[in-house]
């Protein structure tokens, strides 16, 4: 048995299968944040108001800085940071479904800002006390930023679901989007959350962490309208099942495919690539 | 298409800190840096003087008084100063600017042949790290701490 | 001094309330706590929006406390 308590410094001193399941983990976190910081940009214009517009161009700042300082990581686990960022085809991405393509409504912006986001943050809430100390005194800057983001998805959730048709849009633009978070943490034995909840990397298995996540967002989704969730006595739970069958660990998703052609280009920066000399 | 090679733009001989001076004349409003009773007593005394006068790229205001610096060290013998230095957010847009402009302002200091400069998130920055002469000097710039 | 030709505001630039950011800081201009949550987001990464009701102003506040 292990000693649970040690701090390992480096990605070095992790035990080969601990290391390719934390760069996994990490590779998934950066990815989704650096996509989901597109789609934050996307509404920069053409927002409800001036003040959303200006809050997703901060949030999709945040994405980004947030992926930037996990990519940076990534090198200790064997991971070339040129090849991530501007050579991979779709396959390679470890981002969720739900990112793969624009969305066309502000309802699909606020479930990707309220659901996806927040499923991130958890996630990362699980690295706070990580034994893997480079990560964790990466995470607190990252989660004070994350609380704004949270409030902003919450607040919008609460603010569609006061009409008729706010309340249609956000059901339908929040269930297409449920299964492909839902699934983010895995199913009950992941292998990936196994390996690193076993060793104390993060503090929760798949079961634990996607409990965490529901209850933040189950009582909003709840008070708005939205049965996606419901509370039982143990907790708040979903009765939706994804697809385990086509689950990936190191990939977190249920479906194949990756990024779309244009998200592709724009994560990549293909479009910019000439004009690249840092 | 020419492959360029992935290095840090200030080791391509691209002056950015001067760029970005040049187009937003940021060091010109910086106000004067304190006076001080004394000569600074060591050399890492004495960077971390000379960094009141590298400004913040968005406010008027150097990094000493905005608390962004959590340390400086220097190796007197082999004049290497290591300068920790955290950033107001993740998302700061302008970490490569001020990365450069510590790097310059310090390499014009006497003594100084070499800069190391390490990026710390934790503790995270917050406004209780703003000194009083910080604080007067956001508000006169009118910025609420 | 309170600017008495700036428009007040109208009732359409409500926006959201945050529970992490205080309800009123210190108005930059006038010294006083007349002041409400403008925008959570602000002019910078790390900036909120705070509106005065004296000045008729919007002001930045540095959010991390």
């Amino acid at each position: 048995m292990s000693d649970t308590k040690t701090a390992y410094k480096s990605a070095s001193e992790l035990s080969e299968e601990t290391r390719n399941a934390l760069g996994a983990l990490l590779l998934a976190l950066a990815d989704n944040k650096r996509l989901l910081g597109i789609r934050y940009s996307d509404w920069i214009l053409g927002a409800p108001s001036v003040e959303a517009g200006i809050a997703c161009s901060a949030m999709a700042q945040d994405e980004w800085g947030h992926g930037r300082i996990v990519y940076s990581m990534l090198k200790d686990f064997g991971f070339d940071p040129h090849h991530l960022e501007h050579e991979r085809e779709a396959e390679e991405y470890h981002s969720a479904g739900v990112l793969d393509s624009d969305g066309t409504s502000w309802p699909e912006l606020i479930a990707l800002n309220f659901l996806l986001d927040t499923a991130l943050t958890v996630q990362f809430e699980t690295l706070h006390e990580s034994r893997f100390e480079p990560i964790h005194y990466k995470v607190r800057k990252l989660l004070d930023e994350e609380r704004f983001h949270f409030e902003h998805g919450r607040g919008w959730t609460a603010r569609l679901a006061e009409t008729e048709a706010g309340r249609e849009a956000l059901a339908e633009a929040f269930g297409n989007a449920w299964t492909s978070c839902l699934a983010w943490f895995g199913p009950d034995d992941d292998a990936i959350a196994t390996v690193l909840a076993t060793e104390g990397i993060v503090s929760g298995d798949a079961a634990a962490t996607r409990g965490r996540w529901l209850a933040r967002v189950g009582p909003v989704l709840s008070a708005a309208g939205m049965d996606l969730a419901r509370e039982d006595a143990d907790g708040w739970v979903s009765d939706a099942e994804p697809n385990w069958s086509a689950w990936s660990t190191e990939r977190r998703r249920v479906s194949t495919g990756g990024p779309d052609e244009d998200t592709l280009a724009r994560v990549r920066g293909d479009r910019n690539r000439s004009l690249l000399i840092d | 298409m020419p492959v360029l090679e992935r290095r840090p733009r200030y080791e391509q001989g691209m002056n950015f800190a001067a760029v970005l001076r040049d187009t937003q004349g940021h060091r010109d409003d910086l106000p004067p840096p304190p006076e001080f009773d004394a000569p600074a007593a060591d050399l890492a005394e004495r960077a971390r003087r000379a960094l009141y006068e590298v400004s913040d790229p968005e406010f008027p205001i150097s990094l000493v008084d905005l608390g962004l610096i959590y340390g400086v060290e220097a190796d007197e013998v082999a004049g290497v100063v290591t300068v920790s230095v955290t950033f107001t957010a993740t998302a700061c847009p302008c970490m490569d600017f001020i990365k450069w402009d510590v790097r310059e302002r310090l390499l014009e200091e006497p003594d100084i042949e070499e800069v190391r400069i390490e990026i710390v998130w934790d503790p995270p920055w917050t406004t209780a790290r703003i000194p009083e002469r910080g604080r007067d000097i956001l508000r006169a710039s009118g910025v609420a701490v | 001094m309170p600017d008495d030709t700036a428009p007040p505001r109208s009732p359409q630039d409500e926006t959201l309330k945050s529970d992490v950011l205080p309800d009123s800081v210190r108005c930059p201009f006038c010294n006083l706590e007349d002041t409400e949550q403008f925008s959570t987001f602000g002019g910078q990464v790390s900036t909120s929006q705070y509106y005065c009701n004296r000045c008729r102003t919007v002001f930045d506040f540095f959010r991390w406390r």
